[in-house]
């Protein structure tokens, strides 16, 4: 059975019209996401935390706001 | 009889978290998760981006149904429970089984209050709180619109109705939207966002009753206005569901009545998300809190405890709207029973609470200046001395200067 592959996030978008706020990305991962002052998530470094944090933010996410891409573009989560 | 090691009732976002995070703790223990909607976890607050084109309602869906087999989760689903035993430690189902629990979780969070005037019953009064009713929602093109309330809901339903280009009324009895948490400042601006859109706002308007004339809804209001409309959304407030908590020998008030580690009153059992009555450090009192953020932490602490390591549960979360271009957030919590300060700028009113002389919520009515320091001082819990509630009404003061 091939060996599952280290999770790799290379790129993280944050759709504005989709986000509210609830900023359950910032209390999971904090290194990487931050609320501005419209009180929607914005992201700080990419790499401001590990991967799996970074994907359980995304998931956390009840508007799913939040896009995560791996190192070849591929849609990581929401999961297609 | 049937056993679980953890019964979980409830499979929205608060009970699906907890199933997930215990299953990540322990790998042999039996999960058995009840929920009486027949559909995988889907996102409550992703449905008005779905009534209004946003999003497909395949995007609505935050598990694949596949995934609880997978977890080894076992998903009764279109089920309700009926009645516990908390001393026998079992749980009566609405397919007829019997469970028995090593640990149980109460989330079964809330029922949309109904109106109750002559009438209602039979007005065909749309809610909105599940799937179906987002369906329903989405499918309504037919105007006027009526909507009754003055929360989340009913501005939900504003919002929908308005994106659809129908003509919409909001009655609410209060002195406007969330009228017993906004001053006159915040209110104001809420109400001219809704008139700049074509809105209508009746405030301090009391629902007399409703009748159906040939297909259409004639709503009778106590100061003798009446209004007709092709549909009628209400958005009145939810209850914790409790009801089926009678006899269980769990301590119930408004929701199940937790300590800081959300443990109920009996043993091996635990409640979560808007069904529970928790004692919250941050808030430092009791209180249910309807939010997904709230919701989703519950299930990710409980979870933890449930799993054998006990852990305390703190809320600082946060929830907004847009009003069409104006946006409004609600951080921590917002209590009517607690002190109200305010600043104002010439594009948003800060509201914060303070509980004691110490922030423990704000709100934010258009541009959320200063976002970081609100937070601040309500994380820091800081308190606020004599000269401090001037200063915090000058908007020049930065909010920085209170926050240590």
């Amino acid at each position: 059975m091939p060996e599952k592959k280290p999770l790799q996030i290379s790129k993280i978008v944050v759709d504005r019209d989709l986000c509210i706020g609830a900023a359950s990305c910032v209390t999971i991962a904090p290194g990487v996401f931050q609320m501005d002052d419209e009180n929607k998530a914005i992201l700080v470094d990419l790499h401001g935390n590990d991967a799996e944090t970074t994907l359980l933010a995304a998931e956390s996410c009840p508007t799913k706001a939040i896009f995560l891409y791996d190192e070849e573009g591929k849609q990581v989560y929401p999961y297609l | 009889m049937t056993s679980a090691d953890y019964l979980i009732l409830g499979a929205g976002v608060a009970g699906t978290t907890a199933a997930e995070t215990i299953r990540g703790r322990d790998a042999g223990g039996s999960i058995m998760l009840v929920g009486d909607e027949p559909h995988p976890l889907y996102s409550r607050v992703l449905m008005p981006h779905f009534v209004r084109g946003r999003v497909p309602e395949a995007g609505l869906f935050l598990k694949k149904p596949a995934w609880y087999a997978e977890k080894t989760i076992e998903y009764a689903s279109g089920v309700a429970a009926l009645k516990i035993d908390s001393e026998a430690k079992r749980v009566i189902l609405s397919d007829g089984r019997e469970v028995g629990y090593g640990k149980l979780l109460i989330a079964t969070g809330g029922k949309p209050r109904r109106l109750d005037c002559p009438g209602a019953a039979e007005a065909g009064v749309l809610q909105l709180q599940t799937v179906d009713d987002a369906r329903v929602l989405a499918a309504a093109n037919a105007g006027p619109a009526l909507v009754i309330g003055g929360g989340f809901i009913a501005m939900e339903f504003a919002l929908s109705f308005a994106h659809k280009g129908i003509a919409t009324t909001v009655a609410t009895r209060g002195g406007g939207f969330w009228a017993r948490l906004m001053g006159d400042a915040s209110r104001t601006m809420i109400a001219e966002a809704l008139a700049r859109h074509g809105v209508a706002l009746r405030v301090g308007s009391e629902l007399e009753s409703l009748a159906r004339e040939h297909g259409r809804v004639r709503a009778r209001f106590k100061d003798g206005a009446n209004i007709d409309c092709a549909v009628v959304g209400a958005g009145i407030g939810i209850d914790p569901n409790v009801g089926f908590l009678k006899g269980s020998g769990i301590a119930v008030n408004l929701g199940v009545v937790t300590d800081e580690y959300l443990a109920a009153s009996a043993p091996d059992v635990y409640a979560a998300g808007d069904v529970a009555e928790f004692f919250d450090l941050s808030a430092g009192g009791r209180h249910v809190l309807g939010n997904w953020a709230n919701a989703l932490f519950h299930g990710k602490t409980v979870g933890a405890t449930m799993a054998g390591e006990k852990t305390a549960y703190s809320s600082l979360t946060s929830y907004s709207i847009n009003c069409f271009e104006l946006p409004i957030a609600f951080l921590g919590t917002v209590d009517p029973d607690d002190e109200r300060i305010e600043r104002r700028h010439d594009d948003a009113v800060i509201q914060c609470f303070l509980r004691d002389g110490r922030a423990v919520g704000a709100t934010a009515v258009g541009k959320f200046h200063e976002r970081e320091a609100v937070n601040a001082l309500i994380s820091k819990k800081v308190v606020f001395g004599a000269g401090d509630r001037s200063s915090f009404a000058d908007a020049k003061v930065p909010l920085a200067n209170f926050v240590p």
